[in-house]
């Protein structure tokens, strides 16, 4: 079985998706893109990532249902969930965390800063 | 032309045959509309392709490029010059989404290779679609070298390049084209405050000095308003007393709405004896808003006053009389119950109760 580890990102930009999968497959993690927040749930039960992003406006399911479904299931709560979300939407953020995100990163972001919180929270794990 | 073969019409042929012409044109029109569609559609389709498949050839090259150290010209020089539109839609999400390294990289694309004559002769084009690309990016990635051109867009008699003018300059963070926005606005009679609100706030918290000058000898309400909304948003705490200056004497419901607001956001307590007054002010969406004020400001000795506001002729005041009065002054929530079910026919107390009730749900 690969040592890669395994992220699952749900992003409604398509081309920003292409870009941090380009950019963690180069440093050596495995992407899996969900374009909405449809199948995010089950994506997980099935893949058993070790990190979860989730942005949280989405069309037809957004990223706190996701995040609900994701924490009240006992056999993927602990998998560590980032959000992301545009900067007007900063209220959304506590609610995520109360809701048992991890960490949260605001658009727009530097793709740098993004993979080095991705990195340390696989690290602390 | 038309009137002179109307009338040989009316003239020389009965009614039958000047129906069934009048239905054969009708058919022709329809007829000519039906290819247009059609033309469109295939035209879109065509683009739509052509940019499939230009992002499939360069998506990889541009992520490699913000990845590494390649030289935005050598980047720019291997895309034809009729593609450089492609490649700009390609970047609008990055350009929204990333900032830092990301950002710089982007902008130096355009600011930085012939990408920016290109878009340049786009704002000099007498086509209001090429004018609105081009601001849009060049704002975007704040091209320094587009400044004086927009400036002059800005006088457009076309409101939609007016906007995307402004809107270009404001991302610039051109601070002295903040007054020609304010001015040149006034042209368009269906520009909205808001719209006009979601441009400036694209500035940064810099324009909030020229703005504060400015607001010392302002007369017109609408730039008052927008100015004190735009301090609220940047949270420019060095205006408080002035604003506190001008709604006391201001007839604008709306510069006295935007000012409360402004002096709970900026929790501006000195603002407090001013709003005595407005609590029972005429106008209900004000008295409604100093509650909501109040509600963070905390001035116990309205307490008296908030409670009148419980028997207020509109429903929006009472309930955030209710709130108010449950936020600062403590212990009331009891007495605010005590008075919700002992009277039970009071629409006071029915308001009261609703907003016990939410109460217990948040809860």
């Amino acid at each position: 079985m690969s040592d890669k580890k395994t992220i699952i990102f749900a992003e409604d930009t398509v081309h920003i998706a292409k870009l941090l999968k380009f950019k963690l497959e180069k440093e050596g993690f495995n992407l899996i893109h969900f374009p909405s927040g449809v199948g995010v749930t089950e994506g997980v039960i099935k893949y058993k990532p070790d990190l979860v992003m989730l942005d949280i406006m989405m069309p037809v399911k957004d990223g706190l249902t996701v995040l609900k479904e994701l924490k009240s299931n006992p056999s993927i709560a602990n998998i560590p969930v980032i959000l992301l979300t545009a900067n007007s939407h900063e209220e959304y953020v506590v609610k995520g965390l109360q809701l048992g995100a991890i960490d949260y990163i605001l658009k727009p972001f530097a793709s740098a800063e993004l993979m080095l919180r991705i990195k340390n929270i696989l690290k602390m794990r | 032309m038309f009137i002179y073969l109307g009338v040989f019409l009316v003239i020389h042929i009965d009614i039958f045959s000047f129906l069934a012409l009048t239905i054969f044109a009708l058919l022709i029109i329809t007829y000519i509309l039906v290819i247009q569609v059609v033309l469109l559609r295939l035209l879109h389709g065509y683009q739509t392709k052509q940019e499939q498949k230009f992002f499939a050839v360069w998506e990889e090259r541009i992520f490699n490029y913000l990845e590494g150290d390649e030289k935005p010209q050598t980047l720019i020089k291997k895309i034809r010059r009729g593609k450089y539109i492609y490649l700009l839609r390609y970047l609008r999400e990055f350009f929204l989404m990333l900032k830092g390294d990301d950002f710089a990289k982007l902008s130096s694309l355009i600011n930085e290779t012939k990408l920016q004559p290109f878009l340049l002769s786009y704002l000099q084009s007498g086509s209001p679609r090429k004018i609105n690309e081009a601001a849009y990016f060049l704002g975007l990635a704040k091209s320094e070298a587009s400044k004086r051109l927009l400036r002059k867009k800005l006088r457009s008699e076309n409101a939609s390049v007016f906007l995307s003018s402004a809107l270009a300059l404001a991302r610039l963070n051109d601070i002295d084209a903040v007054f020609d926005i304010f001015r040149n606005a006034r042209h368009f009679k269906f520009i909205s405050k808001d719209s006009l609100l979601a441009i400036l706030s694209e500035y940064t918290d810099d324009v909030c000095k020229p703005l504060f000058q400015n607001l010392k000898r302002e007369k017109n309400v609408l730039i008052q308003s927008i100015t004190i909304t735009l301090f609220r948003h940047f949270k420019f705490y060095q205006a408080g007393e002035m604003v506190l200056k001008i709604m006391v004497y201001s007839p604008s419901k709306d510069v006295i709405i935007e000012s409360i607001k402004f002096f709970s956001t900026i929790e501006l307590f000195e603002a407090s004896t001013a709003l005595r007054s407005l609590i029972t002010h005429p106008k209900a969406e004000i008295r409604s808003e100093v509650l909501k004020a109040l509600a963070v400001l905390g001035d116990e000795s309205f307490e008296q006053r908030i409670w009148d506001r419980m028997y207020d002729s509109e429903y929006e005041v009472q309930y955030n009389a209710v709130i108010t009065l449950m936020k600062i002054i403590p212990g009331s929530e009891e007495k605010i119950s005590r008075f919700a079910y002992g009277n039970l026919k009071d629409r006071a107390a029915a308001i009261a109760r609703m907003v016990l009730s939410e109460r217990n749900i948040k809860n």
